[in-house]
């Protein structure tokens, strides 16, 4: 009996030693967020084609969110456990750079990519991709889309808007700085205050928001410009349509870096001129859903369904990086009173 | 009470519990106390916990309306979770009734989803657009959604009563069916009516478990994160534990957020010291009769109706929002419309191309059944040595093992990847660690579940099994176990299930090379594939529920051997 007991955890214990992926000879380390590297994320096409140019290993850590790799980033400040950074968002480079992070590196490609996505003069991070933040409709129940941020106030609009929460998620602090962007910082809690009947729940994060509009229970959700061109892509359908506001829209710009401390300067660089060539920079709009830096070639078909806002407000990311938690502060008082 | 006598105690019974301390302080103790009382990871400079941001804390009335929610909203769930528990124990205790082993069971499934995809099943059954309004609206004709059930505090009480309400019937039933019936006869024979015996007799006894049920389902509300945004619409309730998450993940303020974990599990220490008395150990033994059901309701007894109605609702009200999971797995859009296909499951059991969905079930399943022995062992360890102890010994032991439950998962993660990325790594594998910190994770509910029942084992067995001369293992393994085995069953599946669905350990620690379910489906929906996300779910379901049904079928094996 105490045989057949001690037997059976220790050939468990053994079973569950076993491991599949025995770790390989690796010469390049990737820290990135869990999208990117999921199977429909751009990461296994794109680390796949790196390897055979440079005829080395890739490993790629994920973590979460682009917040969470950031934060572990920090951590291991100055000793990392990774070469490169991929997937940093304008709202934080700010912070990478208050915490010395990079080691600079300006690839020659950068010369093709628009003046006003390279945000960091140092060239201590540079830009893969970026996108816009928009309200997503289900065009079969709202025939008359709104057309700026002030639409959104309308009587008709009351609990048929589901946004994420800007002090846990990334689009929900975009969307904040949206409306400081649009209204001021004087105006824009105003602007919340008549956009809370509205509401019909604010998120923790993208997932549940985009689920909640997917499955019908709300009619408009906060997203991407480009979110109609994934249904059009994989759905064949054109029901969700991004609306276009006539104040423009936020937008947000994801960077990779190379982490100070690495022993790899060469193959980093080489990555980061990687990154921004035609093998990279072409897979990003069906894969990450967000626009190539470079246009190396035409955009998708899908893509139609996402034309690119003329008007773009913007805050300046060291501002943002000094008053976030005022804003956060004031914004989660404004909208519990 | 006693589980053996000290002097007694078998060797492997201390190395057991001398073992299970010391994986609760390495796991747990030593690497949250390293982390808050070390220095500030950004500001070498700094303390970690500074004095005065607990004064600019709570010299906010703002902040204080935050902290007042998140207890408020707890210890409303957790009484309604008993209120709609108690029906339950009561059904369990009087009534046999064919399959209530997998009506237990199915009650606990919820457990074992990733919050994001109970949340959405919410919203597919009781959301505006829902089942239950749809339902409604089309015998009406309305349009409008004649129920608003979530996005207020109705909706976080409905989704912490469906996560709890099997915990706090479980946790009741198995003392019920310890109290004697000689009480309740020798008061009939005076003269109380059925009501009075409740009041004076079954309800006084039954206080332990309810309070034992309390705190643990207080404590798991207080934590509670996803189902408290969304759910609750966002806005107006926020909780402490939002707050540490915006500190720690958008702020990167880690000692506001470790300063302020501090102060909320303070405030749960304070309330756990509150509702941990010591037992009342007089109950006496009984084989209670149980009436069958079915016979019940042929007698036409309104009791048994009663019960029948009960059970239809439970089942409603648990299953509703998993079958529109279910459902949802099925179908994907299409040119604009629903369809129904079997796509998603023609995905996962694609064995052609790098599957990365088989070699995510193959690590959710050994991490799991590892997790579950590795917590039951700690668990018997600890249970074993709380049963052994008297008075503030007991209680300091009970709310150590529980502890791991109050600190917030945030920090908890946080701590734990600072103390494994400076002293582990390289070390160990990283499964192991993941297998280590699930069983941490899951070992308080296993011993809140396996404790009310090891409590109530008759004295006298352990009297008697020593003056037959019983080595203890005998004891253990002939007295003990078939009394026991029901109850490691739940306990085991539930450890089992509560790893299946664990997200955020995995999120904080692992590599590519550890790839769970709960990782494909938070990648799933990331990637917009929902409906793909429903389907790794049910898989996760059938998962749970086929390891149930192996180990109640093993364990009906084992108890049978002498």
């Amino acid at each position: 009996m105490n045989n057949i007991i001690l037997s059976l955890i220790f050939t468990s214990a053994l079973l569950i030693g076993i491991s599949i992926n025995s770790a390989s000879a690796r010469d390049l380390t990737i820290y990135t967020y869990e999208s990117f590297n999921s199977e429909w994320g751009p990461g296994p096409v794109v680390f796949k084609s790196f390897e055979e140019q440079c005829e080395c290993k890739i490993k790629v850590v994920t973590h979460g969110d682009s917040g969470t790799v950031l934060n572990r980033s920090i951590l291991e400040k100055g000793n990392p456990n990774a070469d490169i950074l991929l997937g940093l968002n304008n709202s934080e480079i700010e912070k990478s750079f208050n915490h010395k992070l990079w080691i600079p590196y300006r690839s020659k490609l950068l010369d093709q990519v628009p003046k006003e996505l390279d945000l960091d003069k140092k060239n201590r991070v540079t830009p893969f991709d970026y996108g816009y933040i928009s309200f997503v409709y289900d065009s079969q129940k709202i025939k008359n889309p709104p057309r700026s941020l002030e639409d959104l106030l309308d009587q008709k609009y009351k609990r048929k808007i589901v946004i994420q929460n800007p002090k846990t998620s990334s689009p929900g602090l975009s969307m904040l700085h949206w409306t400081i962007a649009v209204f001021g910082e004087d105006e824009y809690l105003d602007y919340w205050k008549k956009l809370q009947k509205n509401l019909l729940s604010v998120t923790d994060g993208w997932s549940a928001a985009y689920g909640m509009f997917t499955k019908g229970e709300v009619p408009i959700v906060l997203s991407y410009v480009t979110s109609p061109a994934y249904h059009l892509e994989y759905e064949k359908t054109k029901r969700y349509k991004a609306a276009l506001f006539k104040e423009g829209h936020y937008r947000q710009i994801e960077f990779a870096g190379i982490l100070k401390g690495t022993e790899k300067i060469k193959m980093a660089q080489d990555f980061i001129d990687f990154m921004l060539s035609e093998k990279f920079q072409s897979v990003i709009p069906l894969t990450n859903w967000m626009y190539p830096v470079i246009r190396h070639q035409p955009l998708p078909d899908s893509f139609q369904i996402a034309p690119e806002p003329e008007v773009v407000p913007e805050l300046n990311s060291s501002l943002v990086y000094k008053q976030n938690k005022k804003w956060l502060k004031a914004w989660s008082r404004a909208m519990s009173e | 009470m006693f589980f053996w006598q000290n002097n007694t105690t078998p060797l492997s019974l201390q190395f057991l519990q001398i073992s299970s301390i010391i994986l609760m302080v390495i796991g747990f103790y030593l690497p949250v106390l390293y982390f808050l009382s070390g220095s500030n990871p950004l500001n070498p400079e700094d303390n970690f916990l500074q004095w005065s941001f607990f004064i600019d804390f709570l010299n906010d009335s703002w902040n204080l309306s935050v902290i007042i929610f998140s207890i408020y909203q707890a210890i409303l769930s957790a009484f309604l979770s008993i209120i709609f528990g108690f029906p339950g124990a009561w059904l369990l205790t009087y009534y046999n009734f064919p399959g209530k082993n997998w009506f237990q069971m199915l009650t606990y499934l919820p457990f074992i989803l990733p919050s994001i995809l109970v949340v959405l099943a919410m919203v597919l059954f009781f959301g505006h657009n829902g089942w239950i309004n749809r339902g409604i609206m089309s015998l009406l004709g309305t349009d409008e959604p004649p129920f608003h059930l979530l996005y207020s505090l109705s909706g976080i009480l409905i989704a912490h009563v469906f996560y709890n309400f099997p915990l706090a019937m479980k946790i009741i039933a198995d003392q019920w069916e310890n109290i004697s019936l000689k009480y309740l006869q020798a008061a009939h024979s005076l003269g109380a009516g059925s009501t009075k015996c409740f009041f004076t007799i079954t309800l006084p006894l039954l206080l332990p478990s309810i309070g034992s049920a309390f705190i643990l389902i207080f404590l798991l509300c207080m934590n509670s994160f996803a189902i408290i945004l969304v759910l609750g619409g966002g806005i107006r309730y926020t909780t402490i534990e939002v707050l540490i998450y915006q500190l720690a993940r958008i702020e990167f303020d880690f000692s506001g957020a470790a300063s302020l974990a501090f102060l909320q599990g303070g405030l749960s220490l304070f309330c756990m010291a509150i509702l941990i008395r010591r037992r009342d150990g007089r109950v006496e033994q009984t084989n209670r009769l149980k009436c069958s059901l079915l016979k019940s309701l042929k007698d036409g007894s309104p009791k048994a109706w009663l019960s029948l109605f009960w059970i239809a609702l439970v089942l409603i009200f648990a299953l509703g929002p998993l079958t529109a999971i279910v459902l949802d797995s099925f179908r994907k859009f299409e040119y604009g419309q629903w369809i129904y296909t079997l796509e998603w499951y023609r995905k996962i059991f694609n064995i052609g191309e790098n599957n990365q969905f088989l070699i995510s079930l193959w690590n959710s399943i050994r991490i799991g059944i590892g997790s579950a022995i590795l917590s039951s062992l700690c668990g018997l360890g600890l249970v074993s040595l709380i049963l052994h102890s008297k008075g503030r010994k007991r209680s300091f032991l009970e709310i150590l093992t529980l502890l791991p439950l109050a600190l917030s998962t945030v920090v908890f993660g946080v701590a734990w990847f600072n103390f494994f990325q400076k002293h582990l790594i390289g070390v160990f594998p990283i499964i192991f660690v993941v297998i280590a910190m699930h069983a941490l994770l899951t070992c308080p509910y296993w011993i809140r579940v396996v404790l009310p029942t090891l409590e109530n084992v008759p004295k006298q067995w352990h009297i008697e099994s020593r003056m037959l001369g019983k080595k203890p293992l005998d004891h253990g393994l002939q007295i003990l176990w078939p009394w026991m085995r029901k109850t490691f069953l739940i306990a085991f599946f539930f450890s089992f299930s509560l790893s299946l669905g664990e997200l955020n350990s995995i999120l904080m620690i692992a590599d590519d090379t550890v790839r769970t379910l709960p990782l494909e489906i938070f990648r799933a929906i990331s990637g917009y594939r929902f409906s793909y996300a429903s389907a790794i779910g049910v898989i996760l379901l059938l998962l749970s529920v086929s390891t149930f049904f192996v180990v109640e079928r093993s364990l009906g094996y084992f108890g049978t051997l002498k």
